[in-house]
Order: C-alpha cells, then structure tokens, then sequence
C-alpha cells in the first residue's frame, strides 16, 4: 500500500505535469505544423503579404476633394520653383478652367475617378499640370461640366487658373477620335511641346451609348513655367 | 513494476499523448473547416451579417451613374432604377445562388441576367419619353444597347464568384473535399488505437485518465494559441481589398472562422474538465474504498 508521502509526491507530479505538458505539447505540436509546411512556407508569406496589408476598405479615404486653389495668384509668366507652391495631390481641387464660346466655367481637379468626375474637370494623372511643358489631359461628363466642349471653335480662348500661376491657352484643333484609339492624341500627350488636351464623350445630346470622344487640342499663350529640379 | 520499466512507460505514454493531442486537434480544425470553409450556408449567412448586398447596391449605382454620365442619362434616373430594376434583394438572390452553384460545382460563366436588362429598357424607354426625346427606331436601338451594356456591367460585379477563377477552384475543391472525410476518419482511429494502448499500460482508471487529459490539454492550447494570436491581431482585417462590399465579407469570413476555432477550443476544455472531473470522482472513491478496508 502507498504510504501519504507517496500519494502526496503523485498528486505534485500529475499537478506540475498538467500545467509542463500540454505547454510542450503546445510548442511541439506548433514546431512540427511549420517543419511540414516550410516548402510551401514561402510562397505562402508571398502570397499573405500580397494578400493582407494596411491598406484596404477601412483605411482608403472616400475620394472627397480637397480644395487647395484660393482664387487668382496673378502670376502670368516668369518661372515656377515646385518648392514655392502645393503640388496638387490627388483628388485636390487646385484650379479653375472657363471655355471661350461655351459654358464651360468649373472646377480642375487633380486625378480621376468616378466620385471626382461629379465634381468638376479632372485632369489626368498620365499627363502633366500647366506650365510643366508637355500634354496636360482634362477630361469631364458630357452631360455635366463639358457638355458645350463641342461648341469650342479655334481660335477661342481657354482660361486655366491654378494655386500657382494663370494660364491662357488657345484652341487649335477639334476631332473626333475612338475612345480605343490612343494613337489620335498620344503624341501630343507625350510631346515636347505645352499642349492642353480637353476631351469629353460624344455625341453629348443623344441618349446612347458613346464609343467616340470629343477632343480639343489648345496650344499655350501665355503662363509661368514649373521648375520641376532643384 | 521495476522503475525502469514505469519510466519507458511514462516516456511511451507522454508520446502518445502528444500524438492523440495533435490528432484531436487536426480532428477539431478539419471539423471546424468542413462546417465553414466547405459549407454554402455559412458564407451565405457571412454575406447577410456583413450586408455585402447592401455596399454592392451602392457601388454598382455609383458605376451606372459614370457609366450613365457618357449616355447623357442623369443621375436621377439611377435613383429610380435603383429602387425598382436593380434592387438589393436581387443582387442578394444572385449572389447566393453563385454561392450556392460554387460549392455544388455548377458554376454558370456566362448567368443570364435578362431580366434586369428587360427592366432598365422599359425604365429608359419611360426616361426617354420624359426628356422629350422621339422614340423612334434609333432611339430604341440606343437604349437596347446601353441596356445590355448596363446589364454586362450588373454582371462584372454581382457576377465576381461566376468567373472562371471560380470555376476552376470548384472543381478543385469537389475532387478534395472528400479527402477531408478521409482524413477525419483516419486521424479519428489513430487516436482512438493510441487512446487504447495508453488504457492498457495502466490498472488504474485516474492513471490511465491522466495521459488522456494531458492530451486533451495539448490540444486546447493549441487550438486557442494560434486563433487568438490571429483574432488579436486583426488578421482578418487587413485583408487588402479596396471595395467594401467584398472587404465585409472576405474578413467576416476569416474572423468568422478564427472564432469558429475558439469554439472548437472552448469544446475541448470542456472535455478537459469533465475527463478532470471523472479523474477526481475516481480516485475519490478508491481513497473511501481503502478507508473501509
């Protein structure tokens, strides 16, 4: 028969064991998942950083505008340094355009996308801001802001004001260009010359669906020049 | 029994338990995965707590109004389409019936959404006569086409689970799912022929409890390390998805799961105490048998 102190030291032992055990059994068991998941370990931290991040539904702000253009500078020529302005970040309202000959007088905003398009003429985040050198593209509904865009002749006046100069533009061509068809205004775009690309869809007065686009190609007049280096 | 031999017995009986612990606890999450992850009724039931119907009716309005503000179609008419043609039960029924053909492998790759094309050509033909514009066969032909653009852009987002992504992951997942049962079955007679081995190396019934609860124990933890580390770290969360309808219901998904697997642990503690209980009751009533002797 177990004398008291043996029962005692069982009842210690099973009591220390309950508690030391399970904890090992917790860390083997945990060891022995990853050793036989490591050749598919990697691809999978791969896929979960790809997979999972901060950033997500919760964390991308609802693209409200931001409006950084506080009226005319009255800077007409001259140059620009890019560290004496706010360059527009994206969804910014940071300008105004107005059409000679049309009613085109709203907003300019910086970059593009369905909630922004309601709210005035987005320029596009593949060209450049005015006074930058190259294509500026700027595109608003047909049935909204640029609804008299076809209206425009050449020769008429287009207006840019922005936070940091005022722009004059001059029409020199309108097409009508397929909406695929990316070769009718990629070379102005891209080019070395100051050219203001305003589009919109077309035709604007009929109920349908649109596969053709409205552009008006404008050649600078007058306006200060960004200086994007240091 | 010499102590040689009751220390290999000890040894040969704690490595059991550590193999009866990772079975029970594989048993546990293939259990919680079969009832999950591989059932329909549960991400159903993920789509209606996390109102994913809801967010979708609402982002697909914002696409017809874009897509609308090219066709000179205003923003009110979506207003209206929105309450009568395209409806957050429809795009629920849809949704659950692609759920639904995903996990039976019969997902349809092109689903007929006819009727919702017929609905926005009657609401535009109504549209049309109100901004004055003649119905005439040009104007038919337009709003024929801009209906079925619309109904093909309703397809591009309630139609996400019919693509053919899903199409080859339910066929993969009808030729494996059987291989869960398999591996239940399997692991359940490890377990059960390890439990038996343990219960015939000792006399005693708290003795032979004894290894049985430090395997059960195992597997508690085990089941609660790995899901509470993920729950508290908002794994589930950070899921990079941009649109909130389907971000509600891939993280309600995952939480769901992680919590699941709590409830698999709580179950299995659970366990642990009443083995504990039945351990205590027996070596209680030896010590009142010892007494009368």
């Amino acid at each position: 028969m177990r004398t008291n102190s043996e029962k005692n030291r069982s009842k210690k032992g099973y009591r220390k064991y309950f508690i030391i055990l399970p904890v090992v059994f917790l860390i083997c068991g945990y060891i022995l998942f990853f050793v036989c998941l490591t050749p598919i370990l990697n691809p999978l931290i791969s896929v979960y950083s790809l997979a999972f991040s901060n950033t997500n539904s919760r964390t991308a702000a609802e693209s409200g505008t931001n409006s950084i253009f506080n009226g005319s500078t009255g800077i007409r020529n001259g140059i620009v340094n890019y560290d004496e302005f706010d360059y527009p970040a994206y969804g910014d309202i940071f300008g105004k355009i107005t059409v000679e000959g049309t009613n085109i007088d709203c907003n300019l905003i910086f970059g593009s996308n369905t909630s922004l398009l309601r709210q005035g003429a987005c320029v596009s985040i593949y060209g450049h801001i005015p006074g930058c050198g190259s294509g500026i593209l700027v595109g608003a509904h047909n049935n909204t802001y640029f609804h008299s865009l076809p209206r425009a002749k050449e020769g008429a006046t287009v207006n840019v004001e922005t936070n940091y100069g005022s722009f004059v533009y001059r029409v020199k061509e309108t097409k009508i260009i397929k909406d695929t068809d990316r070769q009718g205004y990629e070379k102005q775009l891209n080019g070395d010359e100051e050219t203001l690309i305003l589009y919109t869809c077309y035709p604007v007065d009929t109920l349908a669906s649109t596969p053709d686009r409205f552009f008006v190609f404008c050649e600078l007049v007058s306006g200060p020049k960004v200086n994007m280096f240091e | 029994m010499k102590s040689k031999t009751k220390t290999l017995r000890s040894i040969l009986c704690g490595l059991l338990a550590f193999f009866i612990s990772l079975s029970l606890t594989l048993i546990s999450v293939l259990t919680v995965v079969k009832l999950t992850v591989l059932n329909p009724d549960y991400i159903v039931s993920v789509m209606h707590k996390s109102e994913y119907s809801s967010h979708l009716h609402q982002e697909l309005k914002n696409e017809f109004i874009s897509y609308g503000a090219a066709c000179n179609i205003g923003e009110d008419f979506f207003d209206k389409a929105f309450e009568e043609a395209v409806t957050v039960e429809q795009i629920d029924s849809d949704t659950e019936k692609s759920l639904r053909d995903f996990y039976e492998n019969q997902v349809e790759t092109e689903p007929d959404y006819t009727l919702i094309k017929d609905k926005l050509f009657q609401q535009l033909k109504s549209y049309a006569s109100e901004k004055g514009y003649a119905l005439d066969s040009n104007t038919i032909g337009n709003l024929d086409v801009i209906s079925g653009e619309m109904s093909e852009l309703y397809d591009t987002y309630v139609g996400t689970f019919t693509s053919s992504y899903f199409k080859t992951a339910a066929d993969l997942l009808s030729r494996f799912a059987p291989v869960f049962t398999y591996a239940l079955i399997g692991l359940g007679v490890f377990a059960l022929l390890a439990a038996v081995v343990i219960f015939f190396s000792f006399g005693k019934l708290k003795n032979r409890l004894r290894y049985i609860i430090y395997a059960t124990s195992g597997a508690t933890l085990m089941l609660l390390a790995g899901p509470a580390a993920a729950l508290i770290m908002k794994v589930g969360n950070r899921v990079s998805i941009a649109n909130a309808s389907l971000y509600g219901l891939v993280s309600g998904f995952i939480n769901n799961f992680f919590a699941a697997l709590l409830i698999a642990c709580a179950v299995m503690a659970v366990i642990t105490v009443i083995l504990h209980i039945i351990r205590i009751k027996a070596s209680g009533k030896k010590k009142i048998k010892n007494t009368r002797q």
